[in-house]
């Protein structure tokens, strides 16, 4: 799967780790050529050029926490850094845990914390129509993800299998796809059909 | 997007119709071979002449032989079936009434046609796709299926029917290696939401107007841009999403406008 990013710039921040470089390979696979941005420190400078996509990784998208604690600061920042690129940006893709989509027992916080993404996309979706596309990917259980995550996830995973991080990316290259103009506020389950109900027979 | 279909094999119903001969176009040119499935026997034919290795096939969605006979003559020609698209789909556009006064006719035709021909159809696909052991079904369902609309109680219940029954399918068959996943298409120009809701020159009538409003991006959709969500829910690297319903709405439903 691809899409032409030749000759666009895309700019990544927010949490490091396996698939925040899996997404900056495909960015730059598919053409774009790459900066990296500190969300809590976005002042977007007027003389560079505008960027065509800004994806911003959320911690959760790393996986449960070990102890549950949400990330206010995150948040902010990342709707400051949004808000920076107004206008100038046509594609901005969060990515979060799917624990926004259902909320994960014994982490109130953490779910809570990444819900207030989703909610964020959809309301970030309307204020920088038509301008900008505003959507989110949210991950499931993911290969290399050690334990409690996968375990708490896999139980009511469909699918029955933690996702690739091809698999992940996959939906980021959508949000960010050129050709997908019409899809604004949504947020990707790339999850297995955990968000779906109860995959198991009790 | 540009995904790689070469070697599979795709089943569009309601192949003739606006959104159904978008996605056939698409899905062949990235390589897909294509049944355009449509009970309009000509317009189906028409769609696949314009396409490298298509066939068409006539179907009632209803009808459970019509079914069978199709997804038979797409294993017959290609040997199996990878993906199916639920595209057919029928609204009322002269009946806009409260429920109350909503002709039971209507009602039949539109559940029966929306919603039990998903069912109809799916089944006969499944047939084979159990069988290979992968597959994927993928249902057009509707923005109405998400927030509720005045005036069109059947489509909204067909719809949202759709999606949930999405859902209950990507539980049963996710073990079989089948990915079910549904679409809702917001406002999307074709010849019928033409003649209905917009001018000549994609501007819209007087009372369209308001309706824009609550849109973000302040138009409706190109049959194209539906068609890439489509794609997308086709494609080989897209294997860990399943169960989900895929927005193509423009934002009609991240929230209220004013
Ligand atoms: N156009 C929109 O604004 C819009 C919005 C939301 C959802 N949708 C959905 O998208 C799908 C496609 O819609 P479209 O806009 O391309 O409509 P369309 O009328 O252009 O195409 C529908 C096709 O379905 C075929 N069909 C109707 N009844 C059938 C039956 N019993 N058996 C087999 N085929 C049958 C028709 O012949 C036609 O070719 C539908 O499910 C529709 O509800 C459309």
């Amino acid at each position: 799967m691809n899409i032409d990013l030749k000759g666009k710039i895309a700019l990544i921040g927010g949490a490091q780790g396996q698939l925040t470089a899996g997404i900056r390979e495909a960015l730059a696979a598919n053409g774009a050529t790459i900066f990296d941005i500190d969300p809590a420190a976005q002042d977007a400078s007027p003389d560079a050029p505008d960027p065509f996509l800004l994806v911003l990784v959320s911690e959760g998208a790393n996986g449960l926490p070990a102890i549950d604690r949400g990330n206010s600061a995150e948040r902010l920042a990342f709707s400051n850094a949004v808000r920076a690129y107004a206008g100038r940006v046509k594609r901005v893709v969060m990515i979060m845990s799917a624990a926004g989509l259902v909320p994960v027992k014994g982490f109130s916080e953490f779910s809570a914390d990444q819900a207030s993404l989703v909610s964020m996309t959809r309301s970030l979706a309307m204020d920088l129509a038509p301008a900008t596309v505003v959507n989110a990917v949210a991950v499931g259980a993911c290969e290399g993800d050690d334990g409690i995550a996968s375990s708490r996830f896999m139980k009511h995973t469909g699918v029955k299998r933690a996702a690739t991080l091809e698999e992940i990316i996959a939906a980021v290259l959508f949000a960010a796809d050129p050709d997908n103009g019409y899809m604004t506020g949504h947020t990707l389950a790339v999850d297995g059909g955990w968000a779906v109900g109860y995959a198991r027979d009790f | 997007m540009r995904a790689d279909l070469s070697g599979q094999v795709i089943f569009v119903t309601g192949g003739a119709g606006g959104i159904g001969r978008a996605t056939s176009h698409l899905l062949a040119a990235n390589g897909a071979s294509v049944v355009v499935a449509d009970i309009n026997e000509d317009g189906a034919r028409a769609v696949a002449g314009e396409l490298p290795g298509a066939i068409a096939v006539r179907m009632d969605v209803r009808n459970p032989e019509d079914a069978e006979r199709a997804v038979q003559a797409a294993v017959a020609k290609f040997g199996k079936i990878d993906v199916l698209v639920n595209n057919a789909g029928v609204n009322t556009f002269k009946d806009r009434v409260e429920i109350d006064r909503f002709p039971k006719e209507e009602w039949h035709r539109i559940v029966g046609i929306d919603l039990d021909g998903l069912y109809v159809v799916s089944q006969a696909a499944l047939q084979p796709m159990v069988a290979q052991g992968h597959g994927r079904i993928i249902n057009i369902a509707s923005v109405v299926g998400v927030t509720a609309l005045r005036l069109q109680c059947a489509f909204a219940a067909a719809k949202a029917g759709i999606i949930h029954l999405t859902r209950a399918m990507a539980l049963e068959l996710g073990s079989k290696g089948i990915l079910v996943n549904s679409l809702a298409p917001g406002s999307v120009l074709t010849e019928g939401t033409r003649q209905l809701f917009y001018g000549e020159d994609g501007s819209f009538r007087a009372q369209m107007a308001g309706f824009m409003n609550h849109i973000p991006l302040g138009r409706p959709a190109y049959v194209e841009e539906i068609a890439e969500g489509i794609l997308f829910l086709s494609a080989p690297q897209n294997s860990y999403m399943t169960g989900h319903l895929l927005m193509v709405d423009g934002g009609w439903t991240a929230g209220y406008m004013f």
